[in-house]
């Protein structure tokens, strides 16, 4: 049995039957995840999982217990597991160890959940490629040259090159949905407030969410349901009761999907207008062929200031990283320059010499747009249009129950391509950063390959709180199109199918 | 707007970050071209909105304000400075005050 093929419920099944063990599981994954070590996927990967998976073994897998019970994953390297490093994929952090759970990594301990390893990413999440790494670029396993997509470009990587079953990001802007969609797999930024920052480092904090990514609809949700809810650690998760929506999928949606009515797709006519390549126009024309033969419907919908909203982003985002960021001052932990006069070079030095230029730029950029003479024509209006970013998605979702629309422009850039422009490089967020904005979940599922034989990715963004819908739509769509779902990169590229 | 080396300077003292010399034509000019990139807010009216300051949806909730005992070593290692319990940072005593 190849277990690259295997859903979640099925491997929990197996387990279940004794028919494998959650060693077998985990080795299988940490000996991939060495032997595609070129990929750089991993900053950390933890031997130790083995003997969790040996404990776990031995104590038991029965029928009542948790479905990730023996399960492997991965983490990106901006939450807390304790006992290992956090990095964030910067020297600032090359050595410290985090001293507690964040919340996400809690359940999945409780849940009996095996962490492999902490993925590679852009240093403190500032990036789309994936190249900002003070641990090196990752690679696409699609096409070793090219990027992987950012942030949490070595959670994709992992999951979409088989290297963990499932995988963790954090989306700020699309930094879950750009790196899954270039890799071929599914990911979800959930409404803002579903899931619990404790424990996880802070970028921009009105917009940062943890998100699951997966092969598939079912370990999407399975990995979703495991994190997601409230928590007192976090005063902006919502107190709203989250259900689980695996069950929702296998119980009410199974079998019955032709009574599911909440059909009608919202399509940003006026967004898709310029600059998106031919490839990624026809797959979102197949997947609405795909979701028609379902019996969904679509309507026009209009996002007037989605125009904006990159230069609102890179505004908020950077004026609320300058402030986060200033907790690293080479004192409390972190990098401490060994070349200072007096305690405020001590501070200035050891940020300056270990914030890598992304981070640098944006530092000065947020503290910028927040300064004195400038607060009023920068953030403050930045904040204001956020307003008119977020009402435009509640009226466009009186509309309908979803709206649909590419993840990216384009497909996976070659390694290097956008490195010299940062303006370029933000507009590859272009069609992410407006539901982080707006506060709306997202979820993005691949759609097919485009001439080079990389894959395209999708999204359907729904209204507060309603993941429902979006995991539902998407499970139809694995359904009538499985071959969509489920692939690993390296496995096809290996036997040279889809290129 | 043109960033100005002297522009330059006065962020980098707010922001508490070295920046050397060499690097600062190639950030004036990144820093201009984006802040230009975002005058095209100007165009927008925003009079009759409120801003949004944070992503908070609906049903926040605070927990009860009490303490909770921790283990400080673990933290303290992450220090490359300490004494004792404390985070040890340079003398910012001058001879002048003593």
């Amino acid at each position: 049995v190849n277990l690259l093929e295997l859903s979640i419920p099925a491997l929990a099944k197996m387990l279940r039957d004794k028919k494998i063990s959650s060693r077998e599981i985990t080795s299988f994954y940490l000996e991939r995840a060495k032997k595609h070590s070129k990929l750089n996927s991993y900053i950390t990967i933890l031997e130790g999982a083995l003997d969790q998976a040996n404990k776990i073994d031995k104590d038991g897998i029965n029928t009542g217990d948790h479905i990730l019970r023996g399960i492997p994953y991965s983490l990106k390297d901006n939450m807390n597991a304790s006992g290992v490093r956090t990095t964030c994929a910067s020297r600032v952090l090359e050595n410290y160890v985090a001293s507690y759970d964040s919340t996400v990594s809690k359940r999945l301990k409780d849940s009996g959940a095996v962490l492999l390893g902490k993925t590679n990413m852009d240093e403190f999440a500032m990036g789309s490629s994936n190249e900002n790494s003070h641990f090196g670029i990752v690679r696409n396993p699609w096409d070793q040259e090219r990027v992987p997509g950012g942030s949490s470009g070595g959670s994709a990587v992992s999951v979409s090159a088989g290297l963990a079953q499932f995988s963790y990001g954090t989306d700020t802007g699309g930094s879950v949905r750009l790196p899954a969609a270039f890799n071929g797999i599914s990911g979800l930024k959930p409404t803002y407030g579903r899931v619990s920052r404790y424990g996880i480092v802070a970028f921009a904090s009105s917009l940062d969410q943890v998100g699951p990514m997966a092969r598939n609809i079912e370990d999407l949700a399975i990995a979703y349901d495991a994190v997601a809810g409230p928590d007192p650690m976090d005063t902006t998760t919502s107190i709203k009761p989250q259900e689980s929506l695996y069950e929702y999928l296998s119980k009410e949606i199974s079998g019955k999907e032709a009574s599911f009515s909440r059909k009608k797709i919202g399509i940003p006519r006026d967004m898709l207008k310029d600059g998106v390549s031919p490839d990624v126009l026809g797959s979102l024309d197949e997947t609405k062929k795909i979701l028609s033969g379902m019996g969904f419907t679509f309507v026009d919908v209009e996002l007037p200031n989605s125009k904006y909203a990159l230069d609102v982003y890179y505004i908020i985002a950077t004026g609320e990283a300058s402030s986060n960021l200033s907790r690293y001052d080479g004192v409390h932990y972190g990098y401490r320059t060994k070349d200072y006069k007096d305690l405020k070079e001590l501070y200035s030095v050891s940020r300056g010499e270990s914030f890598g230029d992304e981070v640098r730029r944006r530092i000065m950029l947020g503290t910028f747009v927040l300064s004195a003479g400038y607060y009023d024509a920068y953030f403050s209006k930045a904040a204001k249009v956020r307003t008119m970013i977020k009402k435009d998605f509640e009226r466009a979702l009186e509309k309908c129950d979803s709206i649909l629309m590419p993840v990216s422009p384009v497909t996976a850039f070659k390694i290097g391509e956008k490195t010299s422009d940062p303006l370029t490089m933000y507009l590859s967020d272009i069609f992410t950063i407006s539901m982080n904005l707006a506060a709306v979940p997202a979820l993005t599922f691949p759609s097919g390959f485009d001439s080079h034989g990389l894959p395209i990715g999708m999204q359907l963004a729904g209204r507060h709180f309603d993941e429902k819908t979006l995991f539902a739509t998407a499970w139809m769509i694995q359904k009538e199109r499985p071959e969509l779902f489920n692939n690993v990169a390296i496995e096809k590229t290996d036997k040279g199918k889809s290129r | 707007l043109k960033i100005t080396n002297e522009l330059i300077d006065k962020i980098a003292v707010l922001a508490c970050l070295k920046i050397k010399d060499s690097e600062k034509p190639k950030l004036s000019e990144q820093l201009t071209q984006i802040l230009g990139h975002m005058r095209v807010l100007d165009e927008v009216d925003v009079k009759a909105t409120a801003p949004m300051y944070h992503g908070c949806v609906e049903g926040k909730e605070l927990r009860a304000d009490e303490v909770r005992p921790f283990d400080p070593a673990p933290i303290m290692k992450n220090s490359c400075s300490t004494d004792d319990d404390h985070f040890a940072v340079p003398n910012i005593i001058t001879g002048d005050d003593e």
